[in-house]
């Protein structure tokens, strides 16, 4: 079990690393086209396009591995002046309500994905199916149940973790 | 009634400690199925994707990762470095280094909490050396980290520019006097503080050292020539500045300084990629409450209530300040952002506001709430990295919030502070 999740930790870092140094190299190549070779613009234009897409999936690919790390943002003040009992309790139900929303909208994007795929709409300038934006929505809601569910059968315990992360940046 | 019901099922799980993005999600959903059952369940993806698919907000992740390299490298050391060299020998000298160091990697990093967890590591030692006490020590780096969300690029500054379609170098330029304003107020405050409590500037240097400072400093003092000069000339737009940004501290970080490994790179790809996830899940959920906020025509009524009580501009944005500093005192900064401004914007616009003022007030005053008791988010962050008592920094923080709420005054009476810049650079 450990094994798995441990791999599952290893293939989302590398994704998301990839995708944060692909977004920067493609940005970078539009700029660098538009001031040296201004006659290839157009031949790089699907780059903006690109980039936003990589940034929704780098966005909800994150979210299982952004609870795991403790980092998403959540006002635990109250919480953690808890005695260790009732802090366990409560960590229990924010994780069932924690599965219940990630799994509805999983659905709700799964369904999303498999409407727009019907409907047949192409992204503009890459010409690919636009369902590739919303497929992400399903995987990454799936991932974030997961962090949940993990945290509720006791295997992992991403609220002991949050106190020392560096920065919960805003 | 059933509306009074899910406003306190979100009130309870703001304050039970639930994730942000489900305190905002979950009521989120429960009003589309009381009062928006209608709409096709399709709307709810198209919306949460909707927040976070847009050209403008893809400066966020850049510059997000870029402050991740500089502050594991050597940028930030060297340009506080530089400012001490100039400003060090003087009786306040050390305090005023720490207020344009946090300025100067402010105007690198655009993340207050990044600024905090940055510069308080290299200056709150030397504060203490210096003879401040150390709750004036914790509250001045706190509260100088706050102008990072000021001085461009802001990642505040952007999200509200993407939220009410103001142009973002509009508002940087705004912002940087704004935060030039602020941080001026604290130099004041500090000069003061250094005579009450004796404390000594550290040897004055030789013109020789300083000039030798100050070629150590150029690599990285390039990152705010790009950023700043690169927009504020039309060369770059923000999103173009901050991918180049990541590119040079990259280079300058790996070529020059020789501080990052492959490794290390990889990893701080990560870090970024996750910060970056934890902002953009509650711009996708805030996307979907401020369509509901919209669709249920908030700002009409609020409008109608104003008008109602013959509100004056000024009484309005009175009350948009009261407004933010309660929210701020109680959410994050961009989920409070996310909420009330798609309410108030449009009431702002019937008055006849000018955008970027506005958009000042409302970052001004999210400054105030993220060093404010009893959840200012970097206070937390503060006692987390510098290892002190939560409330040791906010017996320091007190005074300097005062001073931030005097200035927010000023900033809303003087609407020229703010749009005086935006004029100048936009012609």
């Amino acid at each position: 079990m450990t094994r798995v999740v441990r791999l599952l930790l290893l293939l989302e870092r590398l994704l998301l690393a990839g995708i944060m140094l692909t977004m920067v190299a493609l940005y970078t190549l539009a700029i660098l086209t538009r001031e040296f070779a201004p006659s290839y613009a157009s031949d790089v234009a699907w780059i903006d396009e690109a980039t936003r897409i990589l940034l929704v999936w780098m966005v909800f690919l994150g979210l299982g591995l952004a609870l795991q790390s403790g980092r998403h943002v959540a006002m635990s003040t109250l919480y953690d002046a808890m005695p260790p009992t009732a802090r366990r309790l409560l960590g229990k139900l924010i994780d069932l309500v924690g599965v219940a929303f990630a799994l509805y909208l999983a659905w709700l994007g799964f369904g999303m994905t498999r409407f727009v795929a019907g409907a047949g709409q192409i992204s503009p300038t890459l010409g690919i199916s636009m369902a590739w934006l919303y497929a992400v929505l399903p995987l990454g809601f799936v991932l974030l149940a997961l962090r949940y569910v993990l945290d509720l059968a006791g295997l992992i315990d991403f609220r002991a973790g949050r106190d020392d992360s560096p920065a919960a940046e805003a | 009634m059933i509306l009074l019901g899910i406003a306190a099922v979100a009130v309870a799980m703001l304050a039970l400690g639930f994730e942000m993005f489900l305190v905002l999600g979950v009521p989120g959903l429960l009003v589309k199925e009381s009062f928006f059952a209608s709409l096709p369940e399709l709307i709810v993806s198209q919306r949460v994707v909707g927040g976070v698919n847009h050209s403008t907000l893809l400066a966020i992740p850049f510059f997000i990762f870029a402050a991740e390299i500089m502050a594991s490298g050597q940028i930030a050391r060297r340009l506080t470095d530089l400012v001490k060299a100039f400003l060090g020998h003087r009786r306040s000298g050390i305090g005023q280094s720490t207020i344009a160091g946090c300025a100067a990697f402010g105007a690198v990093s655009g993340s207050a909490p990044a600024t905090v967890a940055a510069l308080g590591r290299i200056m709150h030692p030397e504060l203490i050396k210096a003879g401040y006490r150390d709750r004036f020590a914790l509250g001045l780096i706190v509260s100088s980290a706050e102008t990072a969300l000021l001085i461009p690029p802001s990642i505040t500054l952007i999200i509200y520019g993407w939220l009410t379609g103001t142009s973002i170098i509009g508002l940087f330029a705004g912002g940087l006097a704004i935060g030039l304003l602020l941080a001026l107020m604290f130099a004041l405050y500090t000069m003061w503080e250094s005579r009450r409590s004796g404390a000594r500037g550290s040897p004055r240097l030789p013109w020789r050292e300083r000039m030798a400072t100050l070629a150590a400093s150029g690599w990285a003092l390039g990152m705010p020539a790009i950023i700043l000069g690169g927009i504020y000339s039309g060369y770059f737009t923000p999103t173009e500045a901050a991918a180049v940004s990541v590119v040079y501290a990259l280079l300058v970080e790996w070529l020059v300084y020789r501080e990052i490994t492959l490794g290390k790179l990889f990893d701080l790809a990560v870090r970024a990629a996750i910060t970056n996830t934890v902002i953009f899940v509650l711009l996708g959920v805030g996307a979907l409450v401020a369509y509901f906020i919209t669709l249920a025509q908030v700002p009409n009524a609020v409008v109608a209530f104003l008008e109602a009580i013959e509100a004056s501009p000024i009484l309005f944005l009175l009350i948009v300040n009261v407004l933010f500093l309660v929210a701020g005192m109680f959410i994050d900064p961009n989920s409070a952002l996310l909420i009330l401004v798609p309410a108030l914007w449009p009431v702002a616009q019937q008055f006849g506001i000018d955008p970027v003022h506005f958009g000042l007030i409302v970052t001004l005053n999210i400054c105030i709430g993220m060093i404010t008791p009893p959840f200012g988010l970097d206070i937390f962050v503060a006692s987390s990295t510098l290892r002190k008592p939560v409330i040791t920094i906010i017996a320091g923080v007190w005074p300097f919030i005062i001073i931030n709420i005097v200035t927010l005054l000023i900033v809303t009476y003087v609407p020229g502070l703010s749009t005086f810049l935006p004029a100048l650079v936009m012609g």
